[in-house]
């Protein structure tokens, strides 16, 4: 009797654990995300968003960019929080969404301007292949209805009728591209937003939402910058207030509505690229052309060239792949040569100091079947190692603070164009895919729809680095489209040898 | 005689499972990719590849194909610390710190600047120390935590030297930094499974690097 008694209790008692179990399991569940690209988002949230404030410190003293992206100021370390619970997705073609998580957004004084912020996770399939913290700062229009068709082509190059900038950022909140948009077309290639953190001493008891102590008021003052301009400088335009600074009157304009500053006109002020300091003087870049030694260069080559030289307006993106914005400090020397198989150009490792030159051999039999977008992307990959190296020997104490990750695999593997490969998968290849989206623009290259065409500049842009491990690690159907572009446009064959049609025209070589 | 008979058929059929890869192949890529060559002879076989940075990467050792499997066991095929340095040093009284003075030079001996990593005696990097555009830096540091100075650059060789020897010691290290052509493989081994053979081509693969086809060149 005893025995049954016990026996019942425990029977009794392993149920009533286990329905414990499940109710706590339950309310565990009914906070977790519904679906399994969110639960993707968040693994990958966890995984790259792994600095603190710590880190951040010891990191920007031992220099800013030791993950290889490219911060422009002393920026107190700051990550907004994903509100993982407002998150939605956004399907796009070939399999591919986006989970998007918002943030906490700063409202603005200035109301021609309104700007988001959010998370943009792609995943394809289950898998998440990249996340940004990305914000959208639109001129003169609304992110409201249409926010979903901007904010799908976050990464694109370029957004019909949209004017204002789309600023992305890693996971922990380094700047990686700011471009700034006229019209649906990319004016420029960095601009971020900058707080610029006031502490004031007013009366401010008769704002709506402001709250003194002591009369000290402290707020932010928010700007618009161009490449690494500062609040004060001529490449900033203040574009108001931020959170409790809302309309509190500011030095000057007496408006309450906070703006102090004109917003920048197309082609005028900054950051559309207008007369300020910062920004790439067309006699820089112009120079810079003209130290580009083409004595023994292919004419193809050469006429590619001279295409950049027609349009003026296709310089910034060419030159800003390698430099955000600033005219390239070397001269370039191109030349044609004979050069293994699989090899379309060559850049020497070092940097030629008595003739202040790097010189890149391209080899033209490599090009009798391709089209004038792969000799592009050859110029403008090869272009990219040119940069890199000349960057370290003339300015070694700034390039090896950006790219101090790739000083470390370099000290790893004594292996350069392994480390600058990885290098461009992290900060070029989204910056080639523009320059070549603007030159197939400016040749009227047409696709059946937006998507397909920043799919293709962006496989293209791919060119050179199909042996890195990124690529490598890329899904199985993405890699292979991306072989085959490549291919065609090089041999007009795809990757198994079948015919497939260049996109771009015949390159004359 | 019959025993003798099945002792010559194990000795064949061993002989038929120790496969020979013999001449030229080359890595199928894709355009652009650069041209990676791996040539077999007898038992050794070398591995060169030559991309858009204008170093060659080379490695090579000794093979054998056993049970469907090619097996390259890498050697060490040269020296990677080939920067040229002199070391002058004095005595410092009352401590076994290193005082160090680095100073950088191209091959042209031009100052550049350059990279001074402090390696421990794990083999990780500690600390590592960017030069002035002279290509100089002074520093002081402890045998107990540094077993070695790595000195290179990007695009450059390396000198690696130990600090024991420079215990005690006030030292000036005058570097000369060649560019670097060649890279070397480090000594290793890498297994692929051989999924075809055929008198055209090898077609390969491993965990590491997936789907590996090498195509006979001559």
């Amino acid at each position: 009797m005893k025995k049954r008694f016990y026996l019942v209790f425990a029977i009794f008692a392993t149920i009533m654990v286990i329905l414990s179990c499940r109710k706590e399991i339950g309310n565990y569940l009914d906070s977790e995300p519904t679906s399994v690209s969110l639960e993707a988002a968040k693994n990958y949230y966890a995984l790259k968003a792994n600095l603190n404030a710590l880190s951040y410190r010891k990191l920007m003293s031992t220099g800013p960019a030791a993950k290889g992206g490219t911060p422009k100021s002393n920026r107190p370390f700051y990550r907004p929080i994903p509100k993982w619970k407002q998150s939605w997705e956004v399907n796009l073609t070939g399999g591919v969404k986006l989970i998007i998580a918002p943030t906490a957004e700063k409202k603005l004084a200035d109301k021609s301007y309104t700007v988001r912020r959010v998370y943009i996770f792609k995943v394809e399939g289950e898998n998440v292949i990249n996340g940004e913290i990305v914000e959208f700062l639109a001129k003169n229009s609304s992110l409201k209805e249409n926010f979903n068709e901007i904010a799908s082509l976050y990464d694109r190059t370029a957004l019909k009728n949209f004017s204002g900038a789309i600023m992305r950022y890693d996971l922990n909140y380094f700047p990686l591209s700011g471009k700034v948009f006229d019209q649906g077309k990319i004016v420029n290639n960095f601009s971020q937003l900058v707080n610029l953190e006031k502490a004031k001493t007013t009366s401010v008891s008769a704002t709506s939402s402001g709250t003194a102590s002591d009369g000290q008021y402290h707020c932010y003052e928010l700007y618009w910058c161009y490449g690494n301009a500062q609040p004060g400088d001529a490449g900033c335009t203040f574009i108001g207030y931020s959170d409790s600074c809302w309309d509190w009157p500011s030095d000057g304009s007496g408006s309450g509505s906070g703006s102090t500053s004109s917003p920048p006109d197309a082609g005028g002020g900054p950051p559309y690229g207008g007369n300020t300091p910062t920004t790439t003087a067309p006699a820089n870049n112009a120079q810079f052309l003209a130290n580009i030694t083409t004595t023994n260069l292919s004419p193809c080559f050469k006429r590619m060239l001279d295409s950049l030289l027609v349009d003026q307006a296709a310089l910034p993106s060419f030159i800003g792949i390698f430099s955000n914005g600033t005219t390239p400090g070397f001269n370039w020397v191109l030349d044609n040569g004979i050069l293994p198989p699989n090899t379309n150009g060559t850049t020497a490792g070092t940097y030629d100091v008595t003739a202040k030159s790097v010189t890149t051999t391209f080899d033209r039999y490599k090009f009798t079947e391709a089209s004038d977008l792969a000799i592009m992307r050859t110029l403008i990959h090869e272009g990219a190692h040119a940069y890199l190296v000349s960057y370290f020997r003339l300015d070694p104490l700034n390039a090896t603070k950006e790219y101090a990750a790739m000083v470390d695999a370099y000290g790893e593997s004594n292996n350069q164009e392994a480390v600058h490969h990885a290098q461009f998968v992290t900060s070029f290849v989204n910056e080639i895919a523009i320059a070549l989206q603007a030159y197939g623009d400016r040749q009227g290259y047409t696709f059946s729809s937006s998507y397909e065409k920043a799919q293709f500049y962006d496989d293209l842009a791919w060119g050179g680095l199909t042996g890195t491990k990124v690529f490598k690690d890329l899904p199985a159907t993405t890699r292979t489209r991306i072989e085959n572009r490549l291919n065609s446009e090089q041999y007009g064959k795809d990757k198994n040898g079948n015919d497939m049609p260049i996109k771009g025209t015949d390159g004359g070589c | 005689m019959l025993r003798f008979l099945f002792v010559f058929m194990i000795f064949l059929s061993s002989n038929c499972l120790a496969q020979k890869i013999e001449g030229k192949y080359s890595l199928k890529v894709n355009a652009d990719e650069g041209n990676r060559e791996f040539v077999f002879t007898n038992d050794k076989f070398s591995d060169i590849y030559i991309g858009h940075a204008g170093t060659r990467i080379v490695g090579g050792g000794d093979y054998k194909v056993v049970d469907k499997k090619l097996i390259l066991n890498y050697r060490q095929q040269g020296d990677q610390d080939t920067a040229v340095y002199t070391i002058d040093k004095q005595p410092i009284s009352n401590t076994a710190k290193s005082h160090l003075s680095v100073k950088i030079l191209d091959e042209q001996n031009r100052p550049m600047a350059g990279l001074v990593s402090l390696v421990n005696y794990s083999g990780a990097t500690i600390a590592t120390i960017v030069t002035d555009t002279a290509g100089k830096c002074n520093f002081i540091t402890s045998e107990r935590d540094v077993k070695f100075l790595e000195i290179n650059y990007i695009g450059y060789s390396k000198a690696k030297i130990e600090l024991k020897s420079l215990a005690g010691f006030n030292a000036t290290i005058k570097t000369v930094l060649h560019p670097q052509t060649t890279t070397y493989r480090v000594a290793t081994q890498a297994v692929y499974t051989i999924d075809d053979l055929s008198s055209k081509a090898i077609s390969l693969y491993s965990k590491q690097e997936g789907k590996l086809q090498l195509i006979k060149v001559n």
